[in-house]
């Protein structure tokens, strides 16, 4: 047998174990363990298959038409199938006893582990354990390993591969050969090759001893106690990525044969490890603080791709296919600033996606009658609103979807995500090629969309904001002060690039047709927006004549077994103050800047008691804007409910796939809510609250080329970072004392009674 | 003595007892079994004494198999049931309603508890018309232990080629069940067009696979809110049997949703027994 030997990493904290099998929570179990690498997604599934099981393969961007309720994921073929036979006795978890049975995430270097030792029903136990990853070196490279054991017997073991096309009819396979297997999804041609190696204690065995299509078989006589292992390399590609998928997927499986299993797993870890460097957040002191981190982390990483600007990210991810693989605003608003601030690439795909589909939401800007783009509430491939129009409740009733329609400020979330992007790269050739365009048009779209009284105030009627209990609202909070920052944007936007004299901005903005009288225009339907806000209580109202709905005890019915819409019943709950997240506290989170603290604390203290919290999204940004207030206490009972929403054992929240915008929250919680970092035109500014319990907190982040390591000690207080590469940068305490920065230094601000200390360098 | 398709019936001489043979000649139908009605009684009978005492008519005796045993009544119909390998029991049971804490008379109580198959009761409030199975209803509280019903109530709507119905009462003010597995309303439902369908599926994959259904039937989730027993006698009005779940106790502050439905509903009850004895309500 050849030298290899990699095993799960050595510290445990990087293990999420589920010991066991559950049938109960086995699909939840397949989505908290998926490995993913942004081009596909692999659940958890047992390879040799079970009834209760639900194997998934996704590869982004890949969806089949499904009706009116829109296109859904591709279901790829299952690669991971192998079947053992034990002289003539299948090996499953059913027949016979199970002696050991744990799968094991390796957070650390993206790889499932399964161990399992089977005693069959004639007494013969088989020690197994099983390796699987997708490559982040590689996206289109899967890697399957297996180490089979003769514990207490010699004997046949048998061994049979196969990739099992399901969800397609036979009409949609387009040919198969001894490699592997082409398909067709759609329009879509996917090619997944397949090679195997089976090593034995002497000898290896190149091929199957039975070829089929599809499969490869394998017997070989084993003596007691005796080790067999069997290596895959799978290679998938599709027209999406290639012309000739099959020749490619076929040429790229010989050349990853030839570098050998060896070098491409340790290629996987590498690249892992190298991922964790710019993006791991340490909490000393808070063990499970730590894990949520590591586990959100570990799933941002493995659901974006930085080379293909044609996807985005579904709202679970490449997990499962609960949401269909639809995108929505959470990408823009709740996962997009770790991106931007660990993987700046990938960031940037993630906003090309939306340049790349916004033809889309110019015609459906259009047939609303709008100018402008008014982007997709749910997008797939194409970008055009594939949100259904009807759905059944629970109780059956069939129920009308408005979000489709109405729940607009998705344009301004993403304009306000292209601006987030732009003002912590200072990519430049991004904002002239793309990012400018959609700030415009999603301005355009304001413009038209917005309407002036005669008090020559402006208004933005009949839209859903973020609190979908509280359907077609006039000027809802959270949209008009979203649309005003995408207005004032757009315009601050195109004076400076036309400041620059840029030549490609100048093609595009004749392309545009911009004037300044359409810039100013849009800087005084920016001035004259509706934000709610009342100088005399400090409070913003979430809409117009919220103030006047029904007080409900939203507080005591938290912990009800009934979500409180299903409760309440839509008539009573658009007639009360119960909202399902954050909305008015959501702007606490975006635009803090634009308020002063008093007025983030008045309106937090004013619509937390009336949160239901009704959506996975609105715990890591309240938790956020707690820690920002100061209320650590309140902060850290937000950021623990974020945490199990995907983790905690019995929900079954997670059984569709993990809550990708939840955990993107629970990582701004951590980074903007207690290290307070504020992202600015300069550099950077903190303002730290660590939660309770955290005794240190330490992450890099990525400003403008430059990689920063900052690292916050709770007591003594003390915030100390180190710069690398790039030129200088502006490092402040927010609203606090601030210092030009070099690369190659590190610089400390020690606390001071209840402020913070002058920033020192301390040299290399 | 064995007979592997019987249907048993306990007649007690009671004019209600026999409401249940509608029913039993439905269960029959469907089992290709023998309907056998048992009355249990020292007295020694002739043959149509024996028939007059069940009250039944000599054209209702046409095709059944008729027993009369002495002994404890309780006792003989398990036994009997037991005996004949019976595939299920039917019976018309005393429903009490002037004591708070009971809703069966004591026979068809002990029946419940010591039975070795599922105790269909059909409600005196019932009557005789004819009974046939369209649909089946199995109200859910999401344990994985309650799932053991999925695999009985999915053969049976198999077999009648029955519509199957899984009902889940969300009750206000309810405690969450603590067993590992347990699957409840949604906390978070993030878009309600995804949501539900998911979680409904989840749901519906959950319980089946953990009790045991076999393939071969679609089943449809539906989320009521509200007093459990109530809303399962509401839903049950458009449903020809009720497959619930019982934890084995009957003690007067548990069982309180099968209690309330014995007593409420018109439509037949198939009472399973369950393997774990925890129910919080």
């Amino acid at each position: 047998m050849n030298d290899f030997s990699l095993s799960p990493y050595a510290d445990t904290e990087w293990l999420l174990i589920e010991e066991g099998a559950d049938s109960a929570r086995e699909h939840e179990i397949e989505s908290i363990l998926t490995i993913g690498n942004g081009y596909l997604g692999i659940r958890a599934s047992i390879a040799e298959g079970s009834r209760f099981s639900h194997a998934a393969t996704f590869a982004a961007g890949l969806y089949v038409k499904d009706g009116a309720l829109g296109p859904r994921f591709a279901v790829l073929p299952d690669w991971l199938q192998v079947e053992v036979t034990i002289e003539d006795q299948r090996l499953s978890l059913e027949p016979g006893r199970t002696l050991e049975h744990r799968r094991l995430l390796d957070l650390r270097q993206g790889i499932l582990w399964r161990d399992w030792r089977q005693q069959d029903p004639s007494g013969r136990i088989t020690g197994l354990r099983f390796l699987q990853l997708a490559s982040l070196a590689d996206r289109h490279l899967l890697v399957q390993s297996l180490a089979i054991t003769a514990e207490n017997y010699a004997g046949k073991i048998s061994l049979a591969t196969r990739l099992t096309p399901f969800h397609l009819s036979p009409a949609d396979k387009a040919g198969a050969d001894r490699a592997g297997t082409l398909m067709r999804v759609s329009q879509t041609e996917v090619a997944i090759a397949s090679a195997s190696e089976l090593h034995g204690p002497s000898s290896t065995m190149r091929q199957g001893n039975t070829t089929k299509p599809n499969g490869e078989q394998w017997s070989w006589e084993v003596s007691l106690g005796e080790r067999l292992r069997l290596d895959r390399i799978v290679t998938v590609f599709t027209s999406r990525d290639v012309v000739r998928p099959a020749r490619v997927a076929s040429d790229h499986l010989e050349s990853m044969c030839a570098r050998g299993f060896s070098a491409l797993v340790q290629a996987h870890v590498d690249a892992w490890r190298r991922r964790w460097e710019a993006a791991e957040i340490q909490i000393v002191g808070d063990d499970k603080a730590q894990r949520a981190l590591r586990f959100a982390t570990y799933h941002l990483v493995g659901a974006a791709n930085p080379v293909d600007e044609h996807v985005s990210i579904g709202a679970r991810g490449l997990t499962g296919e609960a949401y269909r693989g639809h995108v929505f605003w959470d990408t823009e608003i709740y996962m997009l600033p770790f991106y931007v601030l660990t993987d700046p690439p990938a960031a940037r795909s993630l906003l090309m996606y939306r340049y790349n589909t916004l033809e889309a939401a110019r015609r459906k800007a259009k047939a609303y009658g709008y100018n402008g783009a008014l982007y997709a509430w749910e997008s797939a491939d194409t970008g055009d609103d594939v949100t259904p129009q009807t759905s059944v409740a629970p109780d059956g009733r069939l129920v009308a979807i408005r979000t489709g329609e109405r729940e607009q400020h998705i344009s301004a979330d993403i304009a306000y995500a292209v601006w987030q992007y732009w003002r912590a790269t200072g990519d430049d050739a991004f904002m002239v090629a793309a990012g400018a365009e959609i700030l415009v048009e999603t301005a355009r779209f304001w413009a038209s969309r917005a309407e002036f009284d005669h008090d020559g105030r402006a208004h933005i009627r009949q839209v859903i904001g973020p609190d979908e209990y509280h359907e077609l609202v006039d000027d809802n909070a959270y949209t008009n002060a979203i649309a005003k920052f995408n207005l004032e944007r757009a315009a601050d936007t195109v004076a400076t690039l036309e400041r620059q004299q840029n030549g490609d901005w100048q093609l595009v903005s004749r392309r545009l047709g911009l004037t300044k009288k359409e810039r100013f225009s849009w800087q005084g339907l920016a001035a004259a927006l509706i934000t709610g806000f009342d100088p005399a209580t400090n409070l913003i109202e979430q809409f117009s004549g919220f103030f006047q709905l029904e007080e409900v005890d939203v507080a005591a019915q938290r912990g009800s077994v009934i979500p409180i819409d299903v409760q309440l019943g839509p008539e009573r709950l658009r007639q009360s103050k119960a909202i399902k997240q954050a909305d008015v506290v959501a702007l606490s989170a975006l635009l803090w800047e634009q308020w002063p603290a008093a007025v983030h604390e008045a309106n937090f203290r004013y619509y937390e008691p009336r949160t239901a919290h009704g959506s996975s999204l609105s715990p890591g940004f309240y938790a956020l804007v707690a820690a920002r207030l100061g209320d650590l206490a309140l902060a850290q009972t937000y950021f623990r409910q974020a945490a199990e929403i995907d983790l905690s054992d019995n929900m079954g929240n997670a059984s569709g796939g993990v809550h990708m915008g939840a955990l993107g929250g629970l990582w701004q919680a951590a980074v903007f809510g207690a290290a307070g970092l504020r992202v600015q035109e300069n550099g950077i500014a903190l303002d730290p609250h660590l939660l309770p319990g955290w005794v240190a907190m330490v992450f890099p982040l990525q400003w403008r080329g430059r990689l920063l390591h900052v690292h916050i000690d709770a007591e003594p207080r003390q915030i100390e970072i180190a710069v690398e590469g790039g030129g200088n940068l502006n490092l402040a305490i927010f609203e606090g004392p601030s210092c030009l920065a070099h690369a190659g230094r590190r610089y400390v601000s020690r606390g001071e009674q209840s402020g913070w200390g002058q920033w020192q360098e301390l040299g290399q | 003595m064995t007979c592997i398709n019987t249907v048993l019936v306990p007649l007690d001489g009671s004019d209600h007892a026999t409401i249940a043979m509608p029913v039993a000649h439905g269960f029959a139908k469907l089992l290709h079994a023998t309907v056998a009605v048992l009355h249990v009684t020292d007295d020694v009978l002739a043959p149509s004494a024996l028939i007059d005492r069940m009250k039944l008519s000599g054209e209702d005796a046409r095709g059944l198999v008729i027993e009369r045993r002495p002994g404890v009544a309780a006792d003989v119909i398990m036994r009997e049931a037991a005996e004949r390998q019976a595939a299920v029991i039917v019976m018309c049971p005393q429903i009490r309603t002037d004591l708070p804490s009971r809703a069966l008379g004591s026979v068809a109580a002990a029946v419940l508890r010591g039975a070795p198959c599922p105790v269909v009761l059909v409600s005196p409030t019932r009557g005789r018309k004819c009974w046939a199975l369209h649909r089946v209803l199995i109200p859910h509280d999401g344990t994985p232990t309650s799932a053991a019903t999925m695999g009985p109530a999915t053969n049976f709507a198999i077999l009648a080629g029955a519509e199957l119905v899984v009902l889940h009462v969300a009750t206000p003010d309810s405690k969450r069940p603590v067993e590992p597995g347990t699957l409840i309303t949604p906390r978070y439902v993030d878009q309600p067009q995804h949501e539900w369908p998911s979680w409904g599926q989840e749901f519906l994959d959950r319980m089946r696979a953990v009790g045991g259904a076999r393939n071969g039937i679609e089943a449809r989730l539906v989320v009521a809110h509200g007093d459990a027993g109530s809303a399962i006698v509401d839903f049950a009005q458009q449903s020809d049997l009720i497959v619930l779940g019982w934890r084995g106790a009957f003690e007067p502050h548990r069982a309180l949703t099968m209690r309330s439905v014995i007593r409420h509903t018109t439509c037949p009850v198939m009472v399973l027994r369950l393997e774990q004895d925890d129910d919080q309500r």
